[in-house]
């Protein structure tokens, strides 16, 4: 009978070690190389939702295919922002000098 | 006027498009709303915020008011900036508007206008009809 009972004692323990160790490496430690790394919820600073937009902005450095020549100052990009220079404007009218040029002013209203 | 862009693929334009804040409300905010999302890579966007070129254009139009704005305009090659004294390319070529002070003969007409810029283009028969 002692002996039964002792059995039965051991493989409690035996499953409570390994319960309490699947546990641990599901709720995981923050190293590195574990699959479900844990979650700071003591430091809610911290950014989860990713970059913030203007970051994804993708800009296209890549340079023309046409000479510069032809268009120095030209963005020929994609996405180029709203420019406040108007000396920068009248650079670039005059750099196209042998192209044709429409300049069109107009209210965002 | 963005889309004229689309219908003409020739490489030989270059187009600006200036935002100015000439109505209540305008800023550069309400410009940057008003951004293609999808700019034409011959196309620049600026912000005239003193009004230099709404200012400084008119002497070189018949009739027009003080300030000028809704203004179409074509400028021929070899044309630059700073013609007689001012901070502007002067007259253009061909201009089509949306004003009640030029003449009403050159009010915005798009097929209109597109043709004007595809004459002024050599050999360009690239005229898009979607």
């Amino acid at each position: 009978m002692e002996y039964v009972k002792g059995a039965i004692m051991m493989r409690l323990v035996g499953w409570i070690t390994i319960s309490l160790w699947a546990l641990a490496a599901c709720q995981g430690t923050g190293n590195a190389g574990e699959a479900f790394p844990a979650v700071d919820t003591a430091n809610p600073s911290v950014d989860v939702t990713g970059p913030p937009v203007d970051t994804l902005r993708v800009v296209d450095t890549s340079v023309p295919d046409v000479p510069p020549t032809l268009c120095s100052g030209d963005p020929l990009l994609h996405d180029v922002p709203m420019s406040t220079d108007m000396t920068a404007l009248a650079q670039r009218f005059d750099t196209n000098a042998q192209l044709l040029r429409l300049v069109v002013i107009v209210s965002p209203g | 006027m963005i889309e004229l862009l689309k219908q003409v693929s020739d490489p030989r334009i270059r187009m600006d498009i200036v935002f100015a804040p000439l109505l209540t409300g305008d800023s550069l905010n309400a410009a940057n709303n008003y951004m293609p999302v999808n700019p034409d890579p011959r196309t620049r966007v600026w912000w005239d915020a003193t009004l230099s070129l709404s200012h400084q254009l008119p002497p070189f139009f018949l009739g027009v008011a003080p300030v000028i704005w809704d203004i179409y305009m074509i400028y021929d090659t070899e044309v630059l900036w700073g013609v007689n004294g001012t901070d502007t390319p002067g007259l253009p070529a061909y201009y089509e508007h949306q004003l009640t002070s030029l003449s009403q003969d050159l009010f915005l007409d798009p097929d209109r206008f597109l043709l004007e810029v595809v004459k002024r283009l050599p050999d360009c028969d690239e005229v898009a009809t979607e």
